[in-house]
């Protein structure tokens, strides 16, 4: 249950176990951020492709809608949203060295933000599009999240979430890359679908719909690519992302959880 | 404002409107001096504020903050600019965030709203050629919401730049204009355009009944003024990292004084 060692400075964003690891380094979220962004945007990663072929469909139409990207790091959904629609949409990170590589990027300038997601910089009822990907697991007070992210949500809007779904973490699977000098696992610990919907629901919102994803055919080839290609058929047998769709339904009411 | 300079105000904007986004937002120093107006922009207008601009010219700052989600009731007295600032929203899908409407600054009072703005901004020269900046400071009061910033962007009085540039070309006349009390005509104008120059103090007096003072800077402090932007093509690199001078020294005492635009903000107090 470590982080892997791979060939060269290459790695995905979860490594899996495969008994052939050393010790990692272990950082905490903006250590590890600082250090991981030069090379974030560098080496495909299986469960950020997975996550991404899920919700692109699912994505609605952004015209004049406005839109955040909740820990947008390297502006990788940000890019998304933007090229979908040229409609209204900003990211917030608060990693400084993941916004200089979003901020490299012609389409991104101006639509980063630098702050906190348990205090943004936006004014109530703001967006109508959210998403929250793979950073969730890397905030402990789930409830001072959901109510803030409720905060800046109009009613009716939309928040995707995704995470490493925590079966995945309990079989070992772990948040990290390595670059020169080592592996360096990111702290992450992520919540359960039903944490998440407790602490939306108080927040007034309520579940759309939470879906498991296991990897599929699309992503063998970046185990291949990765020299893998030996795992890929055990982790497919794990729900690798754990998708949340999740929506506003009253600043005031609490809803009942569905699940 | 009496209505000869009002007409040859707007025929000036009228006449600027046709190349304006092919000379100034495309040149190496328009681009560097609105980048630093921006990050000032971004900071003060959060996605979700809704914001009054005055002069908005070609609507580039306008359909820059509606990217971000801020909406803009942006309008400029010149109908030609508003046909090209509506051509610009055209192409995106944010044509609900901007209101691009002709409406003369001199004329403010007509504006009537349903409600208070989070803030307001005039970019680059517009507020030069109003002759009238406290009825603007006036009608500003009543139109935001206490606590709101304005940011106000202005060519500024003393541009080291402009003044050296004209002095070793013999023409000691233009190297001075910025100085002159009364109202001078651009450089480019046919018609008798009147530009002032106020300085930051004027601009606190004027705005001093409603407004506080937060703070002001220099836009274009190292970076030239844009009429030498034929020097800065043949070396955008060094334009760059004037730029990046600009960033650390154009706040500091004496700096934020000069540059080619002064950019002050302003806060609606309260009560």
């Amino acid at each position: 249950m470590s982080a892997s060692e791979r060939t060269g400075t290459s790695a995905p964003d979860c490594e899996l176990e495969d008994g052939s690891a050393s010790l990692p380094l272990f950082a905490g979220v903006r250590d590890g951020y600082e250090r991981w962004a030069p090379t974030y945007d560098d080496f495909p990663n299986p469960l950020l492709a997975r996550e991404q072929r899920h919700i692109l469909p699912l994505v609605p139409d952004l015209r004049n809608r406005c839109a955040l990207d909740l820990a947008c790091g390297t502006g990788r959904w940000l890019t998304r949203l933007v090229a979908s629609g040229a409609g209204p949409a900003v990211g917030v990170d608060l990693s400084s060295a993941m916004l200089r590589v979003a901020g490299d990027k012609m389409e991104l300038s101006g639509r980063i933000v630098r702050g906190d997601c348990l205090s943004l910089p936006f004014q109530p009822s703001t967006f109508e599009f959210l998403i929250c990907s793979f950073a969730l697991g890397h905030i402990q007070d789930l409830r001072s999240a959901a109510a803030e992210f409720s905060r800046v949500m109009k009613p009716g809007s939309d928040l995707f979430v995704t995470d490493v779904h925590p079966e995945a973490y309990a079989r070992g699977w772990r948040t990290g890359f390595r670059d020169r000098q080592s592996a360096v696992q990111v702290h992450t610990l992520p919540h359960s679908a039903e944490d998440i919907f407790r602490a939306f629901n108080s927040a007034g919102c309520e579940c759309v719909t939470h879906v498991g994803l296991c990897l599929g055919g699309p992503e063998q080839s970046i185990f291949a690519e990765a020299g893998r290609q030996h795992l890929f058929q055990t982790a497919c047998r794990v729900p690798a992302v754990l998708f949340c769709h999740l929506k506003q339904v009253s600043k005031a009411t609490a809803h009942k959880t569905t699940s | 404002m009496n209505h000869p300079v009002a007409n040859a105000n707007q025929a000036y904007w009228d006449l600027t409107a046709q190349d304006y986004d092919r000379i100034f937002p495309e040149s190496v120093i328009g681009r560097v001096q609105r980048d630093a107006v921006w990050r000032e922009m971004d900071k003060v207008f959060q996605p979700g504020m809704r914001v009054l601009e005055l002069n908005c010219g070609t609507g580039i700052d306008a359909v820059h903050l509606a990217g971000r989600g801020v909406r803009v009731v942006a309008r400029d007295l010149s109908s030609k600019m508003i046909d090209a600032a509506r051509r610009r929203l055209s192409t995106t899908e944010l044509d609900e965030f901007v209101d691009f409407r002709v409406l003369d600054t001199a004329k403010l009072d007509s504006l009537v709203v349903d409600a208070p703005f989070d803030g307001a901004f005039s970019n680059f020269s517009g507020l030069n050629c109003v002759q009238d900046l406290s009825q603007v400071a006036g009608n500003l009061a009543r139109l935001v919401k206490p606590g709101a910033r304005i940011l106000l962007c202005m060519v500024g009085r003393f541009s080291p730049w402009e003044m050296a540039w004209h002095l070793a070309h013999g023409k000691p006349g233009l190297a001075l204009r910025r100085f002159r009390r009364r109202p001078t005509t651009p450089i480019c104008a046919q018609e008798a355009v009147m530009v002032h120059y106020p300085s930051v103090r004027d601009m606190r007096r004027i705005f001093a009944p409603d407004f506080r003072l937060r703070g002001w800077r220099g836009i274009g402090v190292t970076v030239p003024p844009s009429c030498l932007e034929v020097l800065a093509q043949r070396a955008p690199a060094v334009v760059g990292g004037l730029a990046r001078i600009d960033r650390y020294i154009s706040r500091a005492p004496i700096f934020r004084s000069i540059g080619d635009c002064v950019l002050i903000q302003f806060e609606r107090m309260r009560g």
